[in-house]
C-alpha cells in the first residue's frame, strides 16, 4: 500500500509514521556545508527511486543514482539516527542519507513496507547492539579487578606529584606577582601543563592551558587570572586530601583531574529515565580536538545532561541527538557530586518533534538553579539554563525575563538573529552559563527552533 | 561585604606578596571559617584560598543585573512569504561552501520574486539577509523592501551599525546640512536646490567657491549634473581656468553633457584634426603632434598610464570625448568609418576612442556596428550589448550562436532576464547542437544562460539531456537542468 501524505502532520497518530524533521534539523545533522549543498541539489534532483518510510519502525529507504551502475541504497534509522550508505563517501551522514531526509522533511517520501535490503540491515544492527551489551554486562575476573586497582593506585602517586608541582607554581607567581603575565605569553604556562601531563593529570593540565589564555583576553584579565588560579589552588588542596572527602565530591575531583572513567563503569550506574529535550548545541575545539557540546533538559525530572562528543578536524561529529527534538530515555551520568556529563543508555521509541520545551524558567530561578549547582561543584564552567526572555542588544548584551531581571552574555557575543526572529517578544531561549556570562544556544518560538 | 577584601587579594597579588603583603582589615563572617581567625598576614595558599572562596561566593551568588525590556517591534501590516518559499531562503542563506556565486544570484532573484509579489521574508532570515546586503550594497534595496516594519526596528536595536537601513534624512534637506553637514549631505542639499532653482544653486556654490578643499568642490561641482542647463556653461568654462585637476575632470563631465556646448565644439575640431579620408574608405590619421595648454585646460591628461604612447594616448582621449555626431562631416552614414581601411597602426586606437565614445553616449547605431566587429569582445563587447535594445540584442545573440563564435557569453550577459521568447529559443536550439563543444569558457557562459534563461525552459534542457550521450558536455546540461529545476521550483513556492 502506498499512499502520500498530505501536508500537515498534526492529526497523523503517533504510531503511523514516524515524526518529520523540519529542514533546521536535517540542516543540524549535516556532516559539513558543501555536504549541504550536495544535499539540497540532489533532493531536488530525479535521480530517486523507490523511497519510502515504514509504517511500524523508524525507517528511511530509497535508491538514488550515482555514476555507478547499481543505484546506491541509502537508509536512515531515525531513531538514533544512525545512516547507512552504499556510496564510497566516508561522511557520515553522506549527502545521499541527508538529501533523503530532506525530502522525507519536505514530505515528499510517501509510506512504504522496507524492502529487503533494509530489513537486513537493520537486524544486522540490533544484533550488533546485542553483543555490545553482551560485553558490557561481562564483569571482570578477579585477577583483572587486583590489576586494575594496582594501575589506580599508581597512578594517584604520579597525578600527587604533579598536584604538588602545581601548587608551588601557583604560589610562586602570586610571591613574584601577576601583572607580567600579560608579556609573558603561553610559553610560560607550557612546562607546567606539560609535566602534568607526565604526572597523568590531562585535566589539571587542560586547566593550565585555559589559564594561560585570560592574560591576553583583554580588560579585566587581572581578576579573571586569579579567579582561575584561586579554583585551581582549590582543586589541587582537594586532590591532596581526597581520602577525606565525601565520595560524590571526590569523584568530582577526579574527573576534574582527568581521571578517565570507562563507558563501562558510567553505564553501571543507575539510569534517569526521562523524556530528554534537546534544548541546544554548541561545538568548540580545544588541543586541535573538536568538541560538541549537547545539552539536555529532562521534561519531567527538569534535570541537565550534557552529552559531550569528539573528532578529529575532517573527521564528522556524532549527530545522534538532533536539536528541537525530544527523546524518551535511560540516561546515566558521570559520577559526581553535580553531575552533568551523562552518556545515552538506551532509548525508548524514536525521538520526536518538540515544538516547545518544557520547565522554562525566570532569570531569578535560574540563578537559584545556578547557585545550588555551583555548591555543589563549584568548580562548574558551563550550565544549560532555559530562561523565558528576550536577548536585548547593547554596548554589552544581555538576557532579559519580563520582569527586567537580566543576566549579561559573554563579553563579545553578539546573537542578532535570535533579536530580529523574535522582534522583542518573549521567548524561550537556550543558553550556556559560564563564569564570562551567557552564550545563547537555541531560541523556541511559534513553534521553530532557531541556532545561535 | 567581600567586595572590599577583592582589591586588596587582587592589588597584592598583582606585584607579589613578596612586595605587598597581604593583611586583610576585616574578614567577614562565613568567610572566617575558610581562612580561620583573621590572619595577620596572609602567605600565598592562603591569599589563593580566600580568592577561592570568594570567587565562588561571587559566581554562586550572582544577582541578576537590571536592564530596560526592549520594545516590542511593530505589528507586522505586510504577509510573510509562503512557509516553502521562506525554507527555501534558509537554504540560500546559509554560508554553504560551494559555488558562491550560482547561491547570491539564486537570493537575488529570491527577494526579486517577493519583491514582485509584496511578500516579506521571514524575521528569522533578517539578521543573515542584512549580512548578505551589508556585504553586497547591489542587494540592499531588495533587503529593504521583503524587510517590512521589523527591519527597520532591528536597525533601530543597533543604533549606527546598518546606516543603510535606517532612513535618510528629511527629504528637503536643511540648509543647516550645507553650512555644517559632511560632503555627502551638502551634495545632497545642493541637489536638491538646483532641481527647484538651478540659478540660486550656480549662486549658492560661487559664494564658496574660494574656500573649498579640492575634493569637495569637484564633488558640490558634480551636484549640479542636477537641473543643468545652457546657462551653466559659463561658470563651467570659467572652472576650466581652476589650477586644480579634480576641478576641471569635474566640469568637463557637465559640460559634455550640454548639448552644443563650445566645450564639445572644440573635442568635435581636436578629433576632425586627427582624421582624414583620404581616397573611397580609406582613413589617414594624425595623432595630435603636441600636448598644448588649451588641451590641459578642457582636463586631457599628458601623461599616459602604463601600455599607452603619449601620442595614442592623447588621440584616445579626444576621439572619446567627441560627440560622434561631428563624425558625419568625413561619412554621411558616421558608423559606417568602422569599416574604413585605416593607415599606420592607429586603427585600434581610434576604435578604442569610438568604443569610449559610443559606452558614454549610449549611441545604438555606434554600438550594433561595433558589435559586429570581430576584434571587440570580452567586457567591452557585454558594455556595448547592453546599449542595443532588447530585440536587436536578441538578433545579434541569434546571429552569433548560429556562427558558434566565442563571442556568446559576452553578448548574452549583457540581455537582461528574463530573456525574450526569441532569445531563449535561439538559445536551446543552440544548447541542442552543441554536444561536441568543450571548452573552458563553457562555465562562464553556463553562468550566464541558467541564471537568465526563463526556469520553464528546464523541460526543453530535459529533454535535450535525454538525447545526450555521457561525457563533460552531459554534465554540463545536468548541472543547467537541476539549476533551472531549482528556480523552477522556487517560483512555484511562491505560487
Amino acid at each position: 500500500m502506498v499512499r502520500t501524505l498530505s501536508g500537515g502532520s498534526g492529526n497523523v497518530p503517533r504510531m503511523s509514521e514516524p515524526t518529520r524533521w523540519t529542514a533546521d534539523q536535517v540542516l543540524a545533522v549535516a556532516p559539513d556545508q558543501s555536504s549541504l549543498a550536495s544535499a539540497r541539489k540532489l533532493a531536488g534532483s530525479a535521480d530517486w527511486s523507490s523511497v519510502g518510510v515504514a509504517q511500524q519502525a523508524p525507517v528511511l529507504w530509497g535508491l538514488c543514482k550515482g555514476s555507478g551502475k547499481s543505484p546506491y541504497q541509502t537508509c536512515v534509522d531515525l531513531t538514533e539516527p544512525a545512516y547507512r550508505c552504499s556510496c564510497p563517501s566516508r561522511k557520515f551522514p553522506c549527502k545521499h542519507a541527508l538529501a533523503l531526509l530532506l525530502k522525507w522533511s519536505a514530505g515528499a517520501v510517501p509510506v512504504d513496507e522496507p524492502p529487503a535490503w533494509v530489513e537486513e540491515w537493520l537486524e544486522s544492527r540490533s544484533a550488533r547492539a546485542a553483543k555490545k551489551a553482551e560485553k558490557v554486562a561481562a564483569p571482570r575476573t578477579e585477577a583483572q579487578e587486583l590489576a586494575a586497582q594496582k594501575r589506580a593506585q599508581s597512578r594517584h602517586d604520579k597525578v600527587l606529584s604533579g598536584v604538588a608541582e602545581l601548587q608551588q607554581w601557583l604560589s610562586d607567581q602570586v610571591r613574584n606577582g601577576i601583572a607580567g603575565l600579560e608579556s609573558g605569553g603561553y610559553r610560560h604556562f607550557e612546562p607546567v601543563a606539560a609535566r602534568l601531563i607526565d604526572a597523568q593529570a590531562p585535566g589539571l593540565a587542560g586547566a593550565v592551558r585555559r589559564l594561560a589564555t585570560i592574560p591576553s583576553s583583554g580588560a579585566g584579565w587581572e581578576e579573571r587570572t586569579l579567579a582561575e588560579m584561586s579554583m585551581l589552588h582549590l582543586l589541587a588542596g582537594a586532590a591532596d586530601r581526597l581520602d577525606t572527602l565525601p565520595p560524590d565530591l571526590a569523584a568530582t575531583v577526579r574527573s576534574r583531574l582527568g581521571h578517565p572513567v570507562t563507558t563501562e563503569q558510567v553505564l553501571a550506574g543507575a539510569a534517569v529515565r526521562d523524556v530528554w529535550q534537546v534544548i541546544g548545541t554548541r561545538d568548540l575545539t580545544e588541543d586541535r580536538l573538536v568538541a560538541r557540546r549537547v545539552y539536555l533538559i529532562g521534561r519531567d525530572t527538569g534535570r541537565e545532561a550534557l552529552v559531550l562528543s569528539f573528532a578529529a578536524p575532517g573527521q564528522v561529529l556524532s549527530a545522534d541527538l538532533v536539536v528541537g527534538t525530544c527523546l524518551e530515555a535511560d540516561l546515566c551520568f558521570y559520577p559526581g557530586s553535580f553531575s552533568l556529563r551523562a552518556l545515552v543508555a538506551s532509548r525508548h521509541g524514536a525521538p520526536e518533534l518538540m515544538v516547545e520545551p518544557e520547565g522554562s524558567t525566570s532569570v531569578a530561578a535560574a540563578l537559584d538553579r545556578l547557585s545550588r549547582a555551583l555548591g555543589a561543584d563549584p568548580w562548574l564552567m558551563s550550565l544549560p539554563l532555559l530562561i523565558d526572555g528576550v536577548i536585548a542588544p547593547g554596548e554589552r548584551w544581555h538576557l532579559v525575563d519580563p520582569s527586567g531581571d537580566a543576566l549579561p552574555l559573554e563579553p563579545g557575543v553578539e546573537c542578532w538573529r535570535f533579536v530580529a526572529a523574535a522582534g522583542g517578544a518573549v521567548s524561550k531561549i537556550a543558553v550556556e552559563w559560564g563564569p564570562a556570562g551567557l552564550v545563547p544556544l537555541t531560541m523556541f518560538r511559534d513553534g521553530e527552533v532557531l541556532a545561535a | 561585604m567581600t567586595e572590599a577584601l577583592w582589591p586588596q587579594l587582587l592589588s597584592s597579588a598583582l606585584v607579589g606578596t613578596g612586595r605587598r603583603p597581604c593583611r586583610p582589615l576585616s574578614v567577614p563572617g562565613p568567610l572566617a571559617t575558610v581562612l580561620g581567625e583573621a590572619p595577620a598576614e596572609l602567605e600565598p595558599p592562603g591569599l589563593l584560598s580566600a580568592t577561592a572562596a570568594l570567587t565562588v561566593a561571587r559566581r554562586a551568588g550572582a544577582m541578576p543585573v537590571r536592564v530596560p525590556v526592549p520594545d516590542p517591534a511593530p505589528q507586522e501590516t505586510g504577509e510573510v512569504a509562503p512557509h516553502k518559499a521562506s525554507v527555501r531562503l534558509g537554504l540560500l542563506l546559509l554560508d554553504a561552501g560551494s559555488d558562491h556565486r550560482q547561491r547570491r544570484s539564486l537570493l537575488r532573484e529570491w527577494l526579486e520574486l517577493a519583491q514582485q509579489r509584496n511578500f516579506l521574508a521571514a524575521p528569522r532570515h533578517l539578521s543573515a539577509l542584512v549580512d548578505a546586503a551589508t556585504a553586497d550594497p547591489t542587494l540592499r534595496p531588495a533587503v529593504i523592501a521583503v524587510g517590512g516594519l521589523r527591519l527597520g526596528w532591528l536597525a533601530a536595536q543597533g543604533p549606527g551599525r546598518w546606516a543603510w537601513i535606517e532612513q535618510p534624512g528629511p527629504s528637503v534637506p536643511d540648509i543647516d546640512e550645507w553650512h555644517t553637514g559632511r560632503t555627502a549631505a551638502r551634495v545632497r542639499y545642493l541637489e536638491s536646490l538646483r532641481a527647484n532653482d538651478p540659478a540660486q544653486g550656480a549662486a549658492l556654490l560661487a559664494q564658496v567657491w574660494q574656500q573649498e578643499r579640492a575634493a569637495d568642490l569637484a564633488a558640490l561641482i558634480g551636484a549640479c549634473a542636477e537641473g543643468l542647463g545652457a546657462e551653466d556653461e559659463v561658470w563651467l568654462e570659467r572652472a576650466l581656468d581652476d589650477k586644480r585637476v579634480q576641478i576641471r575632470e569635474a566640469a568637463v563631465q557637465l559640460l559634455a553633457a550640454i548639448p552644443g556646448s563650445a566645450y564639445l565644439a572644440r573635442m568635435a575640431d581636436r578629433a576632425l584634426a586627427c582624421c582624414q579620408v583620404t581616397g573611397s574608405g580609406q582613413l589617414t590619421v594624425t595623432p595630435p603632434a603636441q600636448f598644448d595648454a588649451a588641451m590641459r585646460r578642457d582636463a586631457l591628461t599628458q601623461k599616459s598610464p602604463q601600455g599607452w604612447g603619449e601620442r595614442a594616448w592623447w588621440l584616445v582621449q579626444v576621439v572619446s570625448a567627441a560627440p560622434l555626431r561631428c563624425w558625419s562631416a568625413l561619412d554621411s552614414d558616421p558608423a559606417r568609418l568602422l569599416d574604413y581601411q585605416i593607415g599606420d597602426d592607429w586603427a585600434g586606437v581610434l576604435r578604442e576612442g569610438w568604443l569610449r565614445a559610443t559606452v558614454a553616449q549610449r549611441d545604438e547605431a555606434w554600438a550594433l556596428r561595433l558589435c559586429r566587429l570581430p576584434v571587440v569582445r570580452g567586457a567591452h563587447l557585454t558594455e556595448l550589448a547592453a546599449i542595443l535594445p532588447a530585440g536587436t540584442l536578441a538578433e545579434l545573440a541569434g546571429e552569433a550562436l548560429r556562427q558558434q563564435t566565442d563571442r556568446i557569453a559576452d553578448l548574452l550577459s549583457a540581455a537582461p532576464p528574463p530573456w525574450p521568447p526569441a532569445l531563449a529559443d535561439v538559445v536551446i536550439a543552440w544548447l541542442d547542437r552543441s554536444a561536441a563543444i568543450d571548452d573552458p569558457g563553457w562555465w562562464h557562459l553556463l553562468n550566464v544562460i541558467e541564471r537568465s534563461l526563463h526556469p520553464a525552459a528546464v523541460s526543453a534542457v530535459n529533454e535535450i539531456l535525454a538525447r545526450c550521450g555521457e561525457g563533460r558536455y552531459r554534465e554540463i546540461l545536468e548541472r543547467l537542468a537541476l539549476t533551472l529545476q531549482t528556480r523552477y521550483d522556487m517560483h512555484q513556492e511562491f505560487a
